[in-house]
């Protein structure tokens, strides 16, 4: 479970203070899909660094399975990102020099992984997104689609509890997206991870258990299962 | 992150800028080299004059000459004439010779076995089995220093005995003696110049042959040796009438067993003289070749110094050229220390890489030893150049060290990047 409670972010200082995130609070449950979603600009991609450990939120807290990550010192927080998340990115960000399996190894050498249990997992996960046959390949050498399903097999080899997708279909066309949200699904369906999909896309979001659209910072509604209920409303007129 | 796996990952990083790692590494590699070769070329220097040098003298041998003195308070100004002291020596300072009493008071010091005065005494003419009369030089044997044999054998620590003579082997021919092993009992007549103008003869047995020597440096010529006591006798007749007797130098062996460096400090306890011990004469060439090798390793170190800034720049690039790669790794929950780790060791494959390459280019450098002996006319078979193998993995460590002080800076900024900021970069 994920709970966000009352989050706010300032960039800047002062007159040039800027709320990426304006007092934002929501509560994700185990194994559920979510999207969020918003415009350019809208705090999303901010949202998602607090949720992920990435970004540090001034005041709030965020729980992840009853810890408050912004509590913890650096390097827990980097054991809780290596152990517990995957990432996902709108532009890939495989090593394009590195082979298919190095890409997809190197989690587990982050997470300290033993020698002998790494093969297996790699080919797992490689299996998973059907790039198996490209293990000996240059990551550099595989097509756009092909590199995200790589990008893929490097978020989940090490079964992570939540993975954060970044725009996961926005470098590619309709067919290979597809197939890349597919995966995604199937994956959160199959082994009940938390997803959580950062996008503009509202075709996408609407393939979510939970969507939360932010606008300026704030949430401005939480939808589940297709029925939208207005934060607003919810929270009589709070927010 | 496992120590193994950040040492692959940097292996591998460099693999994938090949060009920019070599070039660092060249850069290394150049000082490297000039100080490999520096250590071999001393190596090689050192063991080569000690071959030559241990040829030449006996390790129990003190030269002890008169002590030149100097009196630091005289007046050297010079003098008015007809100022109330009339000039001395404008050198102030005076020489003397050794005389009979010095060595006598020499001999009668513990520890010492044996004071050969040094003469010079000059042959006119040699003559043996009949054969016609040669030109020749006679040297008197003053301490053990080791004479290569083709035949016979001398006594104990070398010595000659009075009477007999050591045969330079290029003589054997003009002699008219078919091999060493022939001339060995016969008897060489020598002719010796008086000091009233006169000549005598004096007749010695051959007791062995000389060999060439193994060494051009060791000053090979062809002597005819005898014993200590006969070139007293003889010096004695050459000394002009009326002239003391003096020598300039003593060549005093000490006991076996015995310190020489205590009896030297006996020897100039003892009185006015100036002592050196073969050992030290020794020390004193080896300092030479010791100059030559840390000022060639001080060049060496300057360009490694130079190479330094190439390594700080070549991090700095890589640093900057993988800001996205790094974003990831510290996305994916890769630790400070290990990022900055992940580039240390970068720098030190780099370093590791320079030092192989010069160690390697030096020992390739070794290889033309016989073109060196060849074109310094040495004889065959000598290394002027030595590699120091023990010395060159120190300074493959120790360019690792430095190499990994070098991408301190470097390594921090990729440390320090924020992976929010690093993943924003395209």
């Amino acid at each position: 479970m994920i709970e966000v409670k009352n989050v706010t972010k300032t960039y800047g200082k002062k007159q040039n203070a800027f709320r990426a995130l304006d007092d934002v609070s929501f509560t994700i449950p185990d194994g559920a899909s979510v999207a969020i979603l918003g415009k350019s600009g809208s705090g999303k991609s901010t949202l998602m660094h607090a949720m992920s450990g990435l970004d540090r939120p001034e005041t709030g807290e965020v729980l992840v399975d009853g810890v408050d990550i912004l509590k913890l010192k650096s390097k827990a927080v980097d054991t809780f990102r290596s152990k517990k998340i995957g990432f996902i990115f709108q532009s890939f960000f495989v090593q394009a020099n590195e082979s298919v399996y190095d890409n997809v190894s190197l989690p587990l050498e982050i997470a300290k992984a033993p020698k002998r249990a790494r093969r297996g997992k790699v080919m797992k996960a490689l299996e998973a997104v059907e790039l198996d046959e490209k293990v000996r390949s240059k990551a550099r050498n595989l097509s756009g689609g092909q590199k995200q399903r790589l990008a893929i097999a490097r978020a989940i080899v090490n079964e992570p509890r939540i993975i954060f997708a970044d725009e996961p279909t926005g470098n590619l066309d309709s067919v290979t997206g597809q197939r890349v949200e597919e995966l995604l699904f199937g994956y959160n369906k199959e082994k009940g991870v938390t997803l959580v999909i950062v996008t503009h896309d509202e075709d996408l979001s609407t393939r979510c258990d939970i969507v939360i659209t932010v606008k300026d910072g704030r949430v401005e509604s939480i939808s589940e299962n297709g029925t939208k209920k207005s934060v607003v409303a919810k929270e009589g007129g709070r927010a | 992150m496992k120590t193994t796996d950040v040492i692959r990952r940097a292996g591998r990083n460099l693999r994938q800028a090949k060009a920019r790692t070599i070039l660092t590494s060249l850069a290394i590699g150049v000082g490297a080299f000039t100080i490999a070769l520096a250590m071999a070329a001393g190596n090689g220097g050192r063991s080569y004059l000690d071959s030559v040098v241990s040829g030449a003298g006996d390790l129990r041998t003190i030269q002890v000459s008169p002590k030149f003195d100097t009196d630091p308070n005289a007046d050297t100004k010079p003098k008015k004439v007809g100022a109330e002291e009339a000039p001395t020596s404008p050198s102030a300072s005076t020489i003397r010779e050794l005389t009979p009493k010095d060595r006598s008071k020499i001999a009668a010091i513990d520890g010492v076995e044996k004071v050969s005065p040094v003469f010079g005494v000059e042959a006119q003419a040699v003559e043996a089995n009949g054969s016609d009369k040669y030109q020749g030089q006679v040297k008197v044997q003053y301490d053990g220093t080791a004479i290569d044999l083709t035949a016979g054998k001398l006594g104990s620590n070398n010595e000659i005995l009075p009477g007999q003579i050591v045969l330079p082997h290029v003589y054997l021919d003009s002699f008219g003696f078919k091999n060493a092993e022939t001339a060995l009992d016969k008897t060489v007549t020598v002719t010796f110049a008086n000091a009233f103008g006169g000549t005598f003869t004096k007749e010695f047995k051959i007791v062995a042959v000389d060999a060439k020597p193994t060494s051009p440096l060791a000053f090979y010529n062809n002597e005819f040796r005898i014993s200590n006591k006969d070139g007293e006798e003889i010096a004695k007749m050459q000394r002009p009438e009326g002239a003391p007797e003096g020598y300039y130098a003593f060549m005093v062996t000490a006991r076996q067993g015995v310190n020489v460096d205590t009896v030297k400090q006996k020897i100039l306890d003892a009185g006015s003289f100036s002592a050196m011990t073969f050992a030290e004469m020794r020390t004193s060439i080896m300092q030479m070749v010791n100059i030559v090798q840390y000022g060639l390793m001080g060049f060496g170190a300057l360009a490694i110094l130079a190479s330094i800034f190439g390594i700080i720049n070549t991090q700095y690039i890589s640093v900057l050229e993988r800001t996205q790669q790094i974003g990831l790794m510290k996305a994916l929950g890769m630790r400070r220390r290990d990022v900055s780790r992940l580039f240390r060791y970068e720098a030190a494959w780099i370093g590791f890489l320079g030092g192989v390459i010069g160690v390697v280019l030096a020992f390739l450098v070794t290889l033309l030893n016989p073109v060196i002996t060849g074109a310094f006319d040495l004889e065959s078979g000598t290394e002027l150049l030595q590699m120091d193998w023990l010395m060159s993995a120190v300074l493959v460590v120790g360019l690792m060290l430095i190499a990994i002080i070098s991408g301190y800076f470097p390594s921090r900024k990729a440390a320090k990047l924020d992976p929010i900021e690093a993943l924003r970069t395209e």
